[in-house]
């Protein structure tokens, strides 16, 4: 289970995304951080049909989404309670 | 001297313009130095070689060709290879003169085969010398004989490739063309308003080479219609379809490539336009206004369609493309015209989807480009005769080749950038090309395009954009990971990373080169078999291995664009949903199939693919392709691919499908294609 981070420069809300994803990994949460203006970054987002930023997902082993949060941003709260969860189904 | 050199052959030549000269070896020098520039000493001694060789050879039947092709011959002796290419003769060899008079030429199923056709054929052949030999530089040439790249209607190089149009232009200022023998007012009636359509859509054939779409055709009929019963609707709907289907008959050659955008609602862009009507003049009302009469309209064309021709058979042209919007949606009626639209693709297959999601506006037309209205062309929009648009040119890139000449990802991008680079160079060379043509104006030979009603050009040339497509895409996947696209998440991931690529690229170097760029899926009607056969030939061992078809019978075939494979057993929706996945990032157009075959889906269940294809996926068109027998014996058309006519037994019939964006009968199929239509998998929609 991992974290990944859509975020493009000059983006209003992605600032807060990215506070939110550096704090989540402190608790060792894995996160992938993908800059949607990049190469890299459209492709994945593109695997997801992802079109706006901040998205966040939470995806299984299987890369498949469990869970994603667009434009408002979750507290770290929601997001580890989300993960727990997940863990004990 | 020059006097007795000139007399001292006793004999005549047959010269290019039918006429029959004496001798005169000065005629080569002068040829060579108007032609090429050489030094004159130079020429003068090629000439007295040539001039002994067809003495000492005892020629008796001296023709103006013979002495050209003796006279490259002598050059390349020489070394002077850059002045024989300048001084080449363009033009074919006998024997292929002989064959193209008889046999059917299968590059574009669009073409039937007939004298008309056949000078097709044969002009295409010397403008595409002509555009390689003396448009391109030699590098990028090379490149497309070579088969890295493939430049697109090379045969129609003083064209551009291809239009989207609106018709108020020809309701504003009627038809008024250039060279044209009498001239025509801005129509009064819908009828005659339609007949300014087709025929302005078949003079502006003439200038393209490929696609002349109209945007929201029923949006901007509407004015001339009110008051019209659905009798009357149904008979201009008629006039429309039939006129645009039957050109091909009428004049030989291409059928009008036609594209119809058809709306529910009435564009946002459009809603407070002053609408034009009879006489050229605005109503007083806005297109919103006549609303209603777009709707019947829209609804009287899809019953024509419904019905097909004559003999059951769908239209081939003119293609009609429905927008589906979040507003068509909302709009009352939607629920009955999607059902009627759901059911002209169950039984005909001819309704295009087109999903323009949020605030997207476009027109579509051709197999699947669609020009994305920008900011400034909405604003065109208060003045919709000036919303002309126009790709200039479209340059492919063979991708399966990419992956077969790089070592690992970096070389595999880094050469992508390279073939990106070298598609722009084509682009802008072909640009200065055209330029010329244009400049040329009234005189020259693209002066429709040149015509200024509206205070400038037809043509908006800075406003043209250039394609960058993209070929085998699953190929390449399959090649540099060792699964296709459909058989690993990894694998689409790699195909998506490579489109972000080209789509950055694309994105980049139109900065960097001031011109509009925009990837488009390539419809590859010949591509697909060209590059797979060139692949074949200098990549064996790696092409073999990837290439669809049968390789044994030299029927093989890339994967068009950005497609799955097409002989996966996919289900519908899923391939749908993922081929969606890049057509975001192909802003000039992208499309899936769903392959019908014999099956008929009840049109209530197209038309829930459709809305979950609109709500939960960003695939940005859809087409539902039926297969039809028609019998040329007995009249009577048939669902499925059969051997013989169901009804009357005869084997004298006709197979017809969608061979890549557009219907067209299987005979005229090259080897690619028919090797597609085999391995294509049906779908039944539940």
């Amino acid at each position: 289970m991992k974290i990944k981070l859509f975020w493009q420069p000059n983006c209003p809300k992605c600032p807060k995304a990215k506070e939110l994803c550096d704090e989540l990994e402190k608790e060792g949460v894995v996160v992938e951080r993908y800059n949607t203006a990049e190469r890299d970054g459209l492709a994945e987002a593109s695997f997801y049909s992802i079109a706006t930023t901040p998205v966040i997902l939470l995806v299984d082993d299987n890369e498949d989404v469990i869970k994603s949060w667009q434009g408002e941003m979750p507290t770290k709260k929601e997001v580890v309670e989300c993960i727990t969860q997940m863990i004990k189904k | 001297m020059e006097k007795e050199d000139s007399t001292e052959i006793a004999l005549f030549v047959r010269t290019s313009s039918k006429d029959l000269v004496k001798w005169n070896r000065q005629k080569i020098v002068n040829a060579l130095i108007r032609e090429t520039g050489i030094d004159p000493v130079v020429a003068d001694i090629v000439s007295r070689e040539v001039e002994n060789m067809i003495k000492n050879a005892g020629v008796k039947n001296i023709t103006a060709p013979l002495v050209r092709e003796l006279t490259n011959a002598k050059l390349v002796e020489y070394g002077l290879e850059d002045i024989r290419n300048k001084h080449a003769r363009l033009g074919f060899p006998i024997y292929d003169v002989g064959q193209i008079i008889r046999a059917h030429n299968k590059e574009n199923a669009n073409i039937p085969h007939g004298p008309e056709a056949t000078n097709l054929t044969l002009a295409e052949g010397i403008k595409k010398e002509y555009a390689l030999m003396n448009v391109f530089s030699s590098d990028i040439s090379l490149a497309h004989m070579k088969g890295d790249i493939h430049i697109h209607d090379l045969g129609f190089i003083d064209r551009p490739y291809c239009s989207g149009n609106n018709m108020a232009y020809v309701a504003k200022f009627g038809l008024s063309l250039p060279n044209s023998l009498s001239i025509a007012r801005p129509a009064k009636y819908a009828l005659v308003l339609l007949e300014h359509l087709i025929k302005f859509s078949a003079a502006l054939q003439g200038c393209f080479a490929g696609a002349i779409g109209w945007d929201a055709v029923n949006i901007f009929l509407a004015p001339y219609l009110t008051g019209m019963n659905e009798k009357e609707l149904k008979q201009l709907a008629q006039v429309l379809v039939y006129e645009f289907a039957q050109q091909a008959v009428a004049r030989g050659g291409q059928s009008i490539f036609s594209d119809l955008n058809i709306y529910w609602e009435c564009p946002k862009h459009f809603r407070e336009v002053k609408a034009i009507g009879p006489g050229g003049k605005f109503t007083g009302n806005t297109y919103s206004d006549y609303l209603p009469e777009a709707q019947k309209f829209a609804k009287a064309l899809f019953n024509v369609y419904l019905e097909g021709d004559a003999n059951g058979r769908p239209f081939f042209f003119p293609k009609p493309e429905v927008h589906m919007t979040e507003e068509f949606f909302r709009t009352e009626g939607h629920e009955e015209f999607l059902d009627l639209i759901s059911k002209v693709s169950a039984e005909k297959g001819n309704t295009y989807y087109v999903f323009d999601r949020g605030e997207t506006a476009k027109i579509s037309e051709c197999c699947r480009l669609a020009f994305k209205l920008r900011k400034s062309d909405l604003e065109d929009a208060l003045t919709p005769w000036k919303m002309r648009y126009s790709a200039m040119q479209n340059v492919t890139i063979n991708l399966p080749r990419i992956a077969y000449e790089s070592r690992n990802e970096d070389e595999l991008f880094e050469l992508l950038t390279k073939r990106i680079e070298l598609a722009i160079r084509a682009h802008l060379e072909k640009r200065a090309f055209i330029k010329s043509l244009l400049d040329l104006g009234k005189a020259g030979p693209l002066s429709l395009l040149a015509m200024e009603k509206d205070g400038e050009p037809y043509y908006r040339f800075n406003n043209a954009s250039f394609l960058i497509g993209m070929l085998g895409l699953n190929e390449m996947v399959q090649h540099f990971t060792g699964q296709e696209m459909h058989e690993s998440k990894s694998s689409l991931k790699f195909g998506l990373k490579v489109i972000a690529h080209m789509n950055k690229e694309a994105e980049r170097l139109a900065k960097k080169n001031n011109i509009k760029l925009a990837l488009e899926q390539t419809p590859a009607e010949s591509t697909a078999y060209r590059l797979a056969k060139l692949d074949l030939k200098h990549y064996p061992i790696h092409a073999s291995q990837v290439v669809k078809g049968n390789v044994g019978k030299n029927e093989v075939y890339y994967t068009n664009s950005t497609y799955y494979n097409i002989s996966a057993p996919i289900d519908p929706i899923k391939r749908v949903h993922d081929e969606g996945l890049f057509h975001p990032m192909i802003e000039a157009g992208a499309l899936t199939h769903v392959w019908l075959g014999e099956s008929k889906p009840l049109p209530p269940s197209i038309s829930n693919f459709v809305i979950k294809t609109f709500k939960n996926t960003t695939n940005d068109q859809i087409a539902f392709s039926p297969e039809f027998t028609t019998c040329i014996d007995c009249n009577k058309t048939a669902r499925g691919l059969q051997e013989t006519c169901p009804f009357c037994n005869s084997s004298n019939i006709e197979h017809i499908t969608r061979v890549t964006g557009f219907f067209s009968k299987v005979s005229s199929w090259n080897k690619g294609k028919l090797a597609e239509l085999k391995d294509r998998h049906r779908s039944e929609l539940q």
